[in-house]
């Protein structure tokens, strides 16, 4: 058998782990929440196995020729889903509830989130797109205890299918004209032809679907809703996976797709992205509840990555990868907090409820402490160098009121920061905190690591940056 | 000979391990706090082994900065960071480590949080040093944000916890004078095409439009961290809550970064953009001393007094750096030697007074009549604050108030005005304390200092007085 048949194959994996896994939830007599981890756990090696036996082989036309970028996509993609369920399993075992669905639901999204950075064309993009959107309904069954989500979840589910509606129309509207969904053939399509209005609002369609992905404005209402009321297993995968796919491919489709239409692409990200960073910081310095304030800001460093983006120049594309990266890994350390702040067993998501948490959690608090700095771009941490490149790109392109705005929201995250950190270090203690799972502690410790690294040789991280970004480079 | 490529750097990780060995030194079973203690007065004093010798290793009369190291950070952007030091940043160095280790024994017996105290002001002294050795815009960004991190969780920690608000003030307005100036130093880069040493700032060719932004975007900048009108808002209501000498200290320090900006940064020949901003800057200067001074006069509080004597000092040091005269810089180095190190001493005797008060409740009037010890050393400083001739202040702050006397008569006279306020304030605190009527008739006393501190405080004593005779009295050529 060729290779060539096999290039099916890490997709074929992460499909058939939900038969698997749902064969284990029945016929297993012992199970318990780490069983579905551990094999979740082995279906992301299996699938980064199965990627590396088959790179550069395509099963189908509309997967396309791997490339660095998407390699670097994948390979970023796996380490982040397999440290959220790192994080997930010590929450369900804690719970002592059923691993399953998280699980099977997570590695379905994961497989639309694959399709989604394979595609090569726009109907393989929406498949994934479809598929990751209905996991991502799905895993909200998942939900507090002691909320109400229903109407929350109808709300989603209803946004979910609209977008797809959207996104179908918009994409069929394309095919009418270019008679094909390759990238390329759009792309000479858009190039050659005169556009009309139709086909600006079918393409504004398409990045309005994915503005919804990233969670961005005005598409952010019922996402912020929803990052109060998941569960933290949920809350994290939803808060980390969806940005990255959202983000590389409104890179990918800027520069390589609808490359033609840059000045309304422009125009659109830059209405959306200064919407977000300002709701974002005006937000946060209302925000209660913990999981909403990281949500509001992940709104509000997003717009700052895209608004780096613009006007998709070399130096634009490596400062908003840089931004996105530190502003990445700073929340994924936030989320690992999080997952390792409870009492009682129970998981604390009030930002009231962590008053004091320094008394008996020094070493927490002092995380926290290290990673909103980096989240606030304050030197001497990591946060600093996505600061000075966005800064520095955006002066470059004589975008004033860009950094104007920027500057003036980043004082109003500071302050819902300096909040933040008033009631972890500053207030009385209220309550006794639980022990902290050492899978929290590793993750943070890690995270730690990588954020010295950077702050000391910045080089190492960057050097290789503009070759794993060649695809989308211009 | 020593390898000096990594000496500069060497002042700034010293801090930084002596954080982590704090960070993990564990307290003593019945609750003493000695260990973190002694790791964080050892990485002090290691310090200043340190700076001693990086002293033997300069020319001390040679102008421009010398040692100079320089690492690649990044190079896309190219940016070098570039450490370099003159006997200016030498001599603040110096007077800071000094001022750190009478802060440290003035917070010895404290067990109440003693371990993030030490922490954050390890943190705090190496992100200082490190502003003092920058010899390029950026690197000291980096500091210059950097010290605002460790004085924020100190002002949290050790302040008033019924005045937060005053915390987030504080943070606010230090962070919008940050990103202000963070703005500037990109617009510089982007326009000079890289980053470059703050020696070569003054030769910059900028168009106007860009000089008037990058010099008043700098200047204000510098000006948010000093207490000056209308700038000087979150010092004045962060500091009347704190009552912790050690974090006092520290928060009185802030300002020294941003006087430090205006001495590597004023160019040469003042910029068009500045001639009026200079202009308004002095005379919105001299009316601050001169308020500052009356209210310190007529406040009761001791440590209004010495927040408000302080002040008076920073503001005519900011005069004397405004005169661009190389002559006035360095005495102003030299006069700042003995200033931190006397309002250091100031500080820690009045905190200690006043807990002492406040345990046996008691009042002030004739505190320190049975207590000579104390009572010799508060008044050698007081005397010494005032420019008696007990240390460097005396000859140093003559050539500079002279000097800004030959400048501007009108301001200069405005400045004695002040100073002589200031000092009335000081003596009439000095006099209360010494009262011997209200001793006899309170007949109270408080605990003198130990005979170890009081030979330690000797030893301060000895420092000044030597630098009255000669600034740089500790400086052994090689």
């Amino acid at each position: 058998m060729s290779v060539r048949n096999l290039a099916l194959l890490p997709e074929l994996f992460l499909l058939l782990s939900t038969f698997f896994m749902g064969l284990i939830a029945k016929y297993r007599s012992t199970q318990t929440p780490k069983t579905f981890y551990t094999f979740a756990k082995y279906v992301l090696f299996l699938f980064v196995l199965g990627s590396c036996f088959v790179f550069n082989h395509r099963a189908l036309h509309a997967f396309g020729l791997e490339n660095s970028y998407k390699l670097m996509l994948k390979i970023f993609l796996v380490m982040a889903c397999f440290l959220v369920f790192f994080l997930s399993c010590k929450w369900f075992l804690n719970k002592n509830k059923s691993s399953f669905a998280y699980y099977a639901l997570s590695i379905n999204a994961f497989l639309g989130f694959d399709l989604m950075i394979s595609a090569s064309d726009l109907l393989m993009f929406f498949i994934g797109y479809v598929i990751s959107g209905l996991m991502l309904y799905f895993l909200l069954f998942l939900c507090e205890e002691d909320y109400d989500c229903q109407s929350a979840q109808r709300k989603y589910l209803f946004f979910v299918l609209l977008f797809d509606l959207i996104f179908a129309v918009a994409m069929f509207f394309i095919w009418s004209k270019t008679h094909s969904f390759e990238y390329q053939k759009i792309q000479m399509f858009f190039a050659k032809n005169a556009v009309s209005s139709y086909e600006l609002f079918a393409v504004g369609g398409i990045y309005l679907a994915l503005f919804f992905l990233l969670g961005l404005v005005p598409l952010h209402f019922c996402q912020a809703e929803l990052a109060g009321l998941s569960i933290m297993p949920v809350y994290a995968f939803r808060i980390l996976l969806p940005s990255i796919v959202g983000f590389s491919a409104l890179v990918y489709f800027s520069v390589n797709v609808f490359s033609p239409l840059a000045d309304f692409l422009c125009l659109l990200i830059q209405m959306a992205a200064f919407a977000s960073v300002l709701v974002g910081a005006l937000a946060v310095m209302y925000e209660e509840n913990l999981r909403r304030f990281f949500f509001m800001i992940s709104l509000y460093s997003l717009g700052i990555v895209c608004l780096c983006l613009l006007p998709f120049s070399h130096n634009g594309i490596l400062s908003a990868f840089i931004c996105f990266l530190v502003y990445w890994l700073a929340l994924f350390a936030c989320c690992a907090i999080m997952f390792g702040i409870k009492s009682n067993g129970e998981y604390l998501s009030g930002v009231a409820d962590i008053s004091g948490i320094f008394a008996s959690k020094p070493k927490i608090a002092a995380f926290m402490l290290v990673f909103i700095v980096s989240l606030a771009g304050s030197p001497p941490m990591l946060g600093f160098l996505g600061k000075l490149q966005a800064v520095d790109h955006l002066m470059l392109n004589h975008a004033y009121g860009t950094i104007a705005v920027i500057m003036l929201s980043l004082l109003f995250v500071l302050n819902a920061f300096s909040k933040l950190l008033q009631t972890i270090f500053f207030a009385e203690k209220k309550r006794s905190f639980d022990r902290v799972d050492k899978s929290v502690y590793l993750c943070l410790y890690g995270t730690a690591v990588l954020f010295v690294i950077g702050i000391l040789n910045p080089k190492l991280f960057m050097e290789r940056l503009d070759v794993w970004l060649e695809a989308v480079m211009r | 000979m020593l390898n000096t490529f990594s000496i500069l750097s060497l002042i700034i990780i010293v801090p930084l391990m002596g954080m982590l060995f704090t960070l993990l030194a564990k307290e003593a079973e019945d609750g003493s706090t000695r260990n973190i203690f002694n790791v964080a007065l050892f990485s002090v004093v290691a310090n200043i082994v340190l700076i001693l010798r990086i002293f033997m290793l300069v020319d001390v009369y040679k102008p421009g900065l010398q040692l100079t190291e320089t690492y690649n950070w990044l190079e896309n952007p190219d940016i070098n960071i570039v450490f370099g030091v003159d006997v200016l940043s030498l001599m603040l160095i110096l007077a800071i480590h000094i001022a750190y280790i009478i802060g440290f024994i003035g917070v010895r017996n404290e067990v109440n949080k003693q371990k993030p105290l030490m922490v954050w002001s390890l943190l705090f002294l190496s992100m200082l040093n490190g502003l003092f050795v920058s010899a390029d815009i950026f690197s000291f960004y980096i500091f210059f944000e950097g010290a605002l991190l460790p004085l924020f969780m100190l002002l949290g920690m050790f302040g008033d916890v019924k005045r937060r608000e005053y915390i987030n003030r504080f943070l606010l307005y230090s962070m919008l004078g940050a990103i202000i100036f963070f703005i500037a130093m990109v617009a510089l880069f982007n326009h000079q095409g890289g980053m470059f040493e703050l020696q070569q700032l003054s030769k910059l060719k900028l168009t106007s439009r860009l000089e008037y932004f990058i010099w008043l975007a700098i200047f204000v900048s510098f000006l948010f961290r000093i207490p000056i009108w209308p700038f000087h808002y979150w010092i004045a209501s962060t500091n009347s809550s704190i009552r912790n000498s050690m974090v006092f200290l520290i928060s009185m320090m802030l300002p020294l970064s941003g006087l430090y900006g205006f001495v590597r940064f004023l160019p040469p020949s003042l910029p068009n953009a500045l001639y009026y901003g200079v202009m308004v800057l002095q005379i919105v200067a001299v009316i601050t001393m001169l308020f500052i001074a009356l209210i310190g006069f007529i406040n009761k509080d001791r440590q209004y007094k010495i927040f408000a004597y302080i002040t008076v000092y920073y503001i005519m040091y900011l005069l004397g750096i405004l005169t661009q005269n190389n002559v006035v810089l360095l005495n102003i180095a030299y006069s700042f030697f003995s200033f931190l190190i006397i309002i250091t001493s100031l500080e820690v005797l009045s905190a200690y007074i006043a807990k002492e008060n406040e345990r046996l409740g008691f009042f002030d009037d004739g505190v320190l009549c049975g207590c000579p010890r104390i009572a010799f050393i508060y008044s050698f400083m007081t005397l010494a604050a005032i420019g008696l001739p007990l240390s460097s202040l005396f000859l140093n702050n003559f050539l500079i108030l002279s000097n800004l006397l030959a400048v501007n008569i009108k301001m200069g006279m405005v400045m004695l005005t002040a100073l002589m306020i200031m000092s009335a304030a000081l003596l009439r605190e000095l006099f209360r304390l010494r009262d011997v009527e209200k001793c006899a008739v309170a007949g109270h006393e408080i605990a003198d200092l130990s005979k170890g501190k009081f030979v330690f405080m000797l030893f301060i004593c000895f420092i000044l007085l030597m630098s009255f005779i000669k600034p740089l009295w500790f400086v052994l050529r090689v």
